[in-house]
């Protein structure tokens, strides 16, 4: 087995006139924890769209754990093992936290509408689910608001909200859309901790972020896109030296 | 067992029927087995509009259906009740599905205009297939229940029968409701494409509780045919539906007690406001305006409903004893 | 062709106009709110009942029922926006006007709004059929070489032109009409132009409702009788015209109406008469199964 968990070749994504994505390649090993920076619009929500099969690719390929993804089903790909939050908040709000947590726990284990008809075949199955959930829940720090509607939860508690529920799947691949986005300064602090936590744990964990301090300290690598291009991809400090990621932002900021 | 499972079991079973059997009313016990009758529509429709969140105007496909599949099988065959619950219950479940898997990608209003649809079509056919159905005369003279030689026509064996269906109906919502089961379904409501990536079929779920609510609606028809004796065409208008929409909105959407007490306050209320039976329409419109307006998570919320019985329910999986606290 | 082919493909290309003017008012909500009005079709049945007052109560000239209908409409379309749209409207911002949420809550708002209104009128007339005298009918034959019609039928038809054109005029001239359709194409950016979103979104309401409260005024004439429940089948029917019409193109809503009334028609030659209502769910299921974004794809107006 190679040592890469996810392997993207030459991917590329068009919208009407627009390439989104244009031919990127990079590589995730086993255990890494890598940055996907990229001034705004540079492509990086839409790569995460077509990793986690919620877009088809215009071209190329997405290989997790070896095998071909791309083209396959969101939820097919959700089963193998990758899970993602999303960068504008997609918690389902009219449910509670305990709730929208389990969905994921129930993605992971399965649900049938025969084995909730008849008792004693789910019982199994249903403690499985709950045990997942109520880990993720700890794990979180959210056992206290379980019963709390999710679409009451502050900002921060609704972040931890949608990593928490990406975990309950039990990924072995983790693709967080800027979670440090609206985030005060102890909040990123702590984030930015359970996010090494959690790799450290053995998951691998693409990260996009705004926030360069924290990118920089905590990521193992950084691949940086720009108009769809990649155009870097290295360790953190060579990354920040690059001339061309300067001109990128630059660029951006001019 | 749990406690409310207990509580329902007497109150159905032992209290409601004793109640009826001093009063010594007939038409309390007719009104109380047209309470069960419409809990089960509630109930049923409540997954769907509620738990999966497909607002839905066919209820009087499905239940007419089972209706009218009654009155022919046992005006043309001689079937028993038993047999036609099973038959109708499960060619709805079977024609639910079909219809479901091709319905269920419409966003919701375009679902809830081809669920019209699908009424209208359904009362035009009904009125217009004379041969089969009898047009707009209806169907009489259908028999009450009777299983082999055990007449069930009287007021108690009506009631036993819908208290039995209406509970094993109850039972069957509930555990899709208060299960994981329904923590997908309701996922699966809040926001398909975010389910889908979290491992769900959103589309099949919703397609199930589809088939599922189908069935449900016919067996009511069944017990309907049975025990009012003659169906027609008006008995399966548009406004119907409406009806069993409006109980479930007024209870809460997603709690299946409160679908139930929404049926219950629907036919009760009418019937103490005697002799405006032609105003029935008009106050169950404007109940629903009221409703939508003022009250718009009904008398018992789902969070509430849900928190509550995961409180109630027993050790492990769903209940709230799973959770290490 | 043969002169009764002709005849059904006239009569069903009329009815079909009155569908594509009740579509209309369906359309240009929908535009503006992504929302449907499920109440639409008592509007219609408003227009038809507002005929009927002004003819066998007030015995008022033709011309002067027409101000009565208009009325009518606009009222009706104000005092639903105000009951079931207005109060989910608490933001005015984009993600809350277009939220799933107040859409389903404004579908069962004015679904009720309708049922009330429909039951009212139903109780009030008590469910009949109801004559309109016979000096104000548009039912004298009219022979256009091969094919006889109604003039009632060409004056739907001549009407509906007419107040299509009106319409066109208005959104393309007016005031009113551009902010109309400032909003539809780009909701937050009128928004930030200073347009009063509310006074718009009543607006569309409005001169919705009065279209469909004037199909509602010729088809009873050319007809000869209301009811209590003659706007449901035709809410639905304009409802699928504008799904075929791909939503909100108002030149496609109306081709799809006048489609719908000659597919029927057309039917009708084959099937009993009963069963051409059918046709109009066909096409709409088959529509939104297999061509959710519409027979039409139109550009803008
Ligand atoms: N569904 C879509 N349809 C059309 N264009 C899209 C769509 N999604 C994204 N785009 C366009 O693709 C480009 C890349 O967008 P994307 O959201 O992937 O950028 P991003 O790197 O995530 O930016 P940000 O940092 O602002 O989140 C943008 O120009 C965007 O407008
Ligand atoms: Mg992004």
């Amino acid at each position: 087995m190679s040592a890469a968990l996810l392997e993207v070749r030459g991917l590329s994504r068009r919208f009407a006139g627009l390439l989104a994505v244009d031919e990127v390649s990079f590589e995730v090993r086993r255990g890494e924890l890598v940055g996907l920076i990229g001034p705004n619009g540079a492509g990086k929500t839409t790569l995460f769209n077509v990793i986690a099969g919620q877009m088809p690719p215009s071209a190329g390929e997405v290989r997790f754990a070896g095998e071909r993804i791309d083209g396959r089903e969101a939820g097919e790909i959700a089963r193998r093992g990758i899970s993602r939050t999303y960068q504008n908040l997609r918690v389902f709000p009219d449910i509670s936290v305990f709730d929208n947590v389990s969905a994921g726990a129930a993605g992971r284990h399965g649900v049938s509408l025969w084995r909730a008809l008849l008792p004693g075949l789910d019982r199994a199955r249903s403690a499985a689910i709950a045990a997942a959930t109520v880990g993720a829940l700890e794990r979180f720090g959210l056992t206290a608001q379980a019963d709390a509607l999710a679409g009451n939860l502050a900002y921060g508690q609704k972040k931890m909200l949608e990593i928490a529920r990406a975990m309950a799947l039990g990924p072995s691949l983790l693709l967080l859309d800027e979670p440090a986005a609206g985030l005060n300064t102890a909040e990123t602090l702590a984030l930015a901790d359970l996010v090494r936590a959690l790799c450290r744990e053995g998951l691998t964990i693409v990260l996009v972020e705004h926030d360069m301090p924290m990118v920089m300290r905590i990521c193992d690598r950084i691949v940086v896109l720009d108009s769809g291009r990649l155009i870097a991809d290295g360790a953190p400090p060579a990354v920040r030296a690059d001339p061309a990621v300067r001109a990128a932002y630059l660029g951006d900021a001019a | 067992m749990p406690r409310p499972a207990v509580v329902l079991l007497a109150l159905l079973l032992v209290v409601v029927p004793a109640l009826l059997w001093l009063a010594g009313n007939p038409y309390a016990a007719r009104l109380a087995q047209l309470v069960l009758l419409t809990v089960i529509l509630a109930v049923a429709l409540n997954l769907l509009t509620g738990t999966a969140g497909m607002l839905a105007l066919d209820t009087v496909v499905y239940f007419g259906f089972g209706a009218y599949a009654a009155a022919l099988l046992s005006l043309n065959y001689g079937t028993s009740f038993l047999v036609e619950l099973v038959l109708a219950g499960a060619a709805a479940a079977l024609a639910g599905w079909c219809v479901g898997v091709a319905l269920v990608r419409l966003a919701s209003i375009f679902f809830a205009v081809a669920t019209m649809g699908l009424a209208i079509s359904f009362h035009a056919t009904v009125l217009n297939w004379g041969e089969l159905t009898r047009g707009p005369m209806g169907v009489r003279g259908i028999p009450g229940f009777r299983i082999g030689e055990w007449n069930l026509e009287g007021w108690a064996g009506t009631y036993y029968v819908t208290a039995l269906v209406c509970l094993a109906c109850v039972w069957v919502a509930h555990r899709l409701t208060h299960s994981f089961y329904g923590n997908a379904v309701r996922a699966a409501r809040e926001d398909e494409e975010v389910a889908r990536a979290l491992g769900l079929a959103p589309r099949r779920l919703k397609a199930q509780v589809y088939a599922v609510h189908a069935a449900m609606m016919a067996v009511a028809g069944v017990l309907y045919a049975h025990s009012n004796r003659f169906i027609g065409p008006d008995n399966f208008v548009l406004l119907e539906s409406a009806l069993v929409l409006t109980a479930v909105v007024v209870g809460g959407l997603g709690s299946v007690a409160g679908a139930a007490l929404g049926a219950a306050i629907l036919v009760l209320v009418p019937e103490a406001l005697r002799g405006v039976g032609h105003l029935r329409g008009l106050a169950f419109g404007a109940i629903l305006f009221a409703s939508i307006l003022l009250l718009p998570r009904g008398l018992l919320s789902e969070v509430r409903t849900l928190a509550w019985m995961r409180r109630a329910l027993a050790a492990g999986g769903w209940g709230r004893a799973g959770r290490r606290r | 062709m043969d002169a009764f082919i002709l005849n059904q493909l006239a009569i069903g290309a009329s009815v079909g106009m009155t569908y594509a003017v009740v579509a209309i008012g369906f359309t240009l909500i929908y535009r503006v709110l992504t929302a449907v009005n499920f109440a639409h079709g008592e509007v219609y049945t408003l227009g038809a009942f507002a005929t009927l007052i002004g003819a066998a109560t007030f015995k008022l000239p033709l011309w002067a029922v027409v101000p009565l209908v208009v009325a009518t409409g606009a009222l009706a379309g104000w005092g639903i926006e105000r009951a079931a749209f207005r109060p989910f409207r608490r933001y005015a911002d984009e993600a809350s006007l277009k939220s799933r949420a107040v859409r389903e809550a404004t579908l069962l708002s004015s679904l009720a709004l309708g049922i009330v209104a429909r039951e009212a009128l139903d109780i009030a007339f008590k469910g009949e059929w109801l004559a309109i005298p016979q000096d104000y009918l548009l039912n004298q034959p009219v022979r256009l070489g091969p094919v006889g019609v109604s003039s009632g039928e060409l004056v739907i038809g001549g009407a509906s032109l007419a107040l299509l054109a009106a319409l066109q005029w208005m959104l393309m001239r007016t005031r009113t009409g551009v902010a109309i359709r400032a909003v539809a194409a780009n909701l937050v950016g009128a928004q930030l132009s200073g347009i009063d979103i509310n006074r718009v979104v009543v607006a569309v309401f409005a001169v919705g409702s009065v279209l469909g409260a004037l199909a509602g005024m010729v088809v009873s004439l050319a007809y000869g009788s209301v009811q209590s429940y003659m706007g449901l089948t035709v809410v639905i029917k304009a409802f699928v015209a504008m799904v075929i019409g791909g939503l909100t193109s108002l030149p496609g809503a109306v081709a799809a109406g006048v489609l719908i009334g000659v597919a029927e028609s057309v039917a009708g030659i084959f099937v009993p008469s009963a069963w051409t209502e059918m046709v109009a769910y066909v096409l709409l299921i088959f529509t939104l199964l297999f061509m959710p974004r519409g027979l039409f794809r139109w550009g803008g107006a």
